[in-house]
């Protein structure tokens, strides 16, 4: 298995893995937002698949329902819905995560798209040991509702197994992504987006032995090309792995990286004590991690954060990707770049679609982003 | 000039009188040179003296721009007193956080974003210079302009600082996220209620919580004891002042409605600036009392009402005339909005639980909270509603670019409406900014309607 096979895989919206767990009879569940805990799409019977509109030409159905002021990635999944292109997907998970995915999830009951099982979780905005409970009730509540409409098992043991084996996927992205930090990286930022893409869209199980391979295969390597710079590459969704090859095709090695559909919501695992309720460890697990600006009150949290990574990583500078129209991360960006700047960190801001366009100027931006580091 | 025409004139006066007399008794109490220091601090202080024009567009609903001017002037002088005088006694609480409980505790809240909602009544262009100070401060231009107008308030130094801050993640992702540069700016502590998807009664226990913990940080960070009697006494005027409201908003079911838009639209400021005060109980009095005289004499807000309508989404805060245009010209009658129908559930006060879980259900279920924070049926369904009760024969949909989760909603609730046969006039355009779309083009919508489709 080399990488370009794992690339091609996710240059579709299903993908082989898919396909064969569906003829073992696995359903697959789709989910959008970070703060769905995929180990729940990954009970037995199951698989998880992080939604992305990939192939998506443009939004003039979506357009008529969302707001021409709403998120890119949500127009174009509800496009890929109106087209019916989610016909492998047989139930979704939303989270009240956001103004734009919310409407979606209204928008797609409203126009009765498929699959027929759709559930939403309702995320709190502030994270402490209340809301922490809060939400692990409602992660029991979905277990329920997943387990009555699939008829599957949502027991203790069950579901513990589902964290473990995805666990083990985390572990191994962790273990890859510590690849690219070394002196002399084997991989690039590019690469292992493409891989953390294909882990959230097939069977945790085929995933583990991939990446396994991958693990091996990149160990020895080394990069065919030299950097100018090391960056880290922080935003909100990204699931289009052209962004970053577009960074790197500049001279700037994405060695470090915080987004969402990224690893940043995909390396930390959940701690496994099996005389313990599995939905508080999932719970405390997703309250724990980085997290998304939706979550407020955090800001000062996620800003030192950044801070370490900046220190662990040693990067020449950061790249800020966001979603037009995003105004969370809108805010959040400016405040970052604002506050990286005062630290005398190097920080570039770019504001895009879900489609790129005008690819040249951002590649100007980051050629000039490169030059003013001194690269 | 006709014999009420002369009337109106000289009760204009005298009202003017009566809110300069409140003023110069202000700036005696605090000095000139203190009021000076306003002025120069808080340059768009002058523009709200001007705040009288608002009965240059409100002929037919004089007696309620009266109440609403009066209540302004009060309400800002007693804010600006308390930052001369007790600085540490200002609080700010977000527009959608109801202040009765710091009120208890002896703060003055203040709301930031009423300068925004004010000001463009004044003069429609005033807030594009505060807009323009926080974009090019490098915030989303596609944010939310009322809140980006507050934020550039902010920017420019020109509120009022606080000593601490209340907000709410109410009702939309841009008020959330603006707070936090605002916290930024001043350093001040900040306390978040966090409102849940659903409005429930699991939902509503929890925002209780969130209540209970709010009440925990204000004393821990101030020092000042919770007054639970002072509480009830606040929630039980409250109750008062909810009862007018209701029935005053309830007049406009009969024909012809009494109140008129200017009327309805801001009957809300009671409740949500000073609840619990003689002074809002007075202001909503006189809001019942007026209409329950209207309809007594069969008075409405139009001379001729033709068309009733129920206005949904976002009212048009930069032309300030054209409800009394659509009134005037269409005989076009605002029956119900969204803002005024809140719901104004009466407070259980035997208990401080009960007190906490009626103030959260209130707030969870006050105008935005509950429709654009939740589910898309909480906006529409309250809408078909609004217009059998009130028989309105259409609705007018204020489609605010900013608010995302409201434009991702239009098309099920014009889906909804269609499917009852009730025709909607959705209209594009900015709350604060005429420049993304100008007053005499909603104008040129609305005529184009109610000429085509609703043949008037």
């Amino acid at each position: 298995m080399t990488i370009k096979h794992i690339f091609d895989s996710i240059k579709m919206l299903n993908n082989p893995w898919l396909d064969e767990a569906k003829k073992e009879g696995k359903k697959v569940l789709g989910f959008f937002c970070s703060y769905v805990p995929e180990e729940l799409l990954n009970l037995e019977g199951l698989t998880s698949y992080r939604m992305r509109a990939t192939g998506s030409s443009g939004t003039e159905n979506a357009d008529i329902y969302l707001g021409c002021f709403n998120c890119g990635y949500t127009r174009h999944c509800l496009e890929m819905g109106m087209e019916k292109r989610y016909d492998f997907i047989d139930g979704l998970v939303f989270a009240s995560c956001c103004d734009h995915l919310r409407r979606l999830h209204d928008n797609w009951l409203h126009l009765r798209l498929k699959p027929e099982f759709v559930s939403i979780v309702d995320l709190p905005h502030v994270i402490d040991e209340y809301t922490t409970a809060w939400y692990r009730d409602e992660l029991k509540r979905l277990g329920s509702q997943i387990a009555d409409h699939f008829d599957i098992s949502v027991e203790k043991d069950t579901v513990w197994k589902a964290i473990e084996e995805t666990n083990n996927t985390r572990a191994l992205l962790n273990a890859i992504d510590k690849l690219r930090r070394s002196e002399n990286p084997c991989l690039t930022g590019h690469e292992m987006h493409i891989i953390s893409l294909f882990a959230s869209s097939v069977p945790k199980t085929a995933a583990n032995k991939v990446l396994q391979n991958v693990l091996d295969e990149f160990m020895d390597r080394t990069l065919p090309r030299k950097y100018r710079a090391k960056v880290l590459l922080i935003g909100n969704h990204l699931d289009d792995p052209g962004f970053i090859e577009l960074i790197e095709d500049t001279g700037a090695l994405v060695i470090a990286e915080s987004f969402c559909c990224g690893l940043r919501d995909q390396v930390d695992t959940v701690v496994v004590d099996r005389k313990q309720d599995p939905f508080d460890s999932l719970a405390r697990r997703y309250f724990s991690r980085i997290s998304c600006p939706r979550m407020y009150g955090e800001y000062g949290n996620r800003f030192d954060k950044i801070m370490d990574m900046i220190h662990e990583t040693a990067v020449d500078g950061v790249i800020i990707e966001h979603l037009q129209f995003c105004e969370i991360w809108g805010v959040e960006s400016n405040m970052i770049f604002r506050n990286l700047k005062k630290a005398g960190v190097s920080a570039l801001r770019l504001e895009k679609d879900y489609q790129y366009s005008s690819m040249g100027q951002i590649k100007t931006r980051i050629q000039a982003f490169i030059e003013s580091m001194g690269k | 000039m006709n014999k009420q025409k002369i009337i109106n004139t000289m009760v204009n006066i005298s009202s003017g009188i009566e809110d300069f007399l409140h003023l110069a008794a202000f700036s005696l109490r605090i000095g000139p040179k203190q009021t000076v220091r306003l002025f120069q601090e808080f340059p768009w202080l002058i523009k709200g003296l001007q705040l009288h024009k608002l009965y240059k567009y409100t002929h037919r609903s004089l007696p309620y721009s009266r109440e609403i001017v009066h209540f302004i002037f009060q309400y800002m002088i007693q804010v600006f007193e308390t930052y001369v005088k007790h600085p540490d006694r200002l609080i700010w609480f977000e527009e959608l956080l109801t202040p009765e409980i710091p009120l208890a505790m002896g703060f003055t809240p203040f709301m930031p974003e009423a300068i925004g909602l004010f000001i463009p009544l004044v003069k429609n262009s005033i807030a594009e210079g505060y807009i323009d100070a926080t974009e090019n401060e490098g915030y989303p231009a596609d944010m939310c302009s009322f809140i980006k107008t507050s934020l550039g308030l902010v920017l420019k130094n020109q509120l009022p600082a606080p000593r601490l801050i209340l907000t709410t993640n109410a009702p939309c992702d841009s008020a959330m996220a603006g707070y936090t540069p605002i916290e930024e700016k001043y350093g001040v502590p900040v306390f978040r209620l966090d409102q849940l998807y659903e409005t429930n009664e699991k939902s509503v226990a929890y925002y209780a919580r969130s209540l209970w913990k709010m009440i925990d940080f204000l004393e821990e960070t101030t020092g000042v004891k919770m007054d639970f009697d002072r509480l009830r006494d606040i929630c039980e005027e409250r109750n008062k002042q909810s009862d007018y409201i209701v029935e005053f908003r309830e007049l406009n079911r009969t024909r012809p409605a009494p109140a008129g838009a200017a009327g309805l639209i801001l009957s809300i400021l009671g409740h949500s600036l000073m609840p619990g005060s003689k002074l809002a109980t007075k202001f909503a009095k006189k809001f019942r009392d007026e209409s329950q005289k209207r309809f007594r004499n069969k008075i409405g807000s139009t001379k001729t009402e033709r068309i009733r309508y129920v206005m949904w989404g976002v009212p048009f805060e930069t032309d300030a005339g054209i409800y009394e245009w659509m009134e005037e010209t269409y005989g076009a009658s605002m029956v119900a909005e969204m803002y005024s129908s809140r719901s104004y559930s009466f407070i259980d006060t035997s208990t401080p639980d009960s007190m906490l879980l009626g103030l959260a259900k209130d707030m969870m279920r006050g105008p935005m909270s509950k429709h654009t924070r939740g589910p898309a049926r909480n906006y529409y369904e309250e809408l078909i509603r609004l217009v059998k009760e009130y028989n309105a024969d259409m609705v007018l949909l204020g489609a605010h670019m900013g608010c995302k989760s409201g434009s991702a909603i239009h098309r099920i609730v014009h889906d909804k409406l269609k499917e009852k046969g009730i025709p909607c006039l959705t209209i594009q355009f900015d709350v604060t900014d005429t420049r993304v779309v100008s007053p005499a083009d909603i104008r040129r919508q609305v005529s184009q309607f109610m000429e085509v489709i609703m043949k008037v």
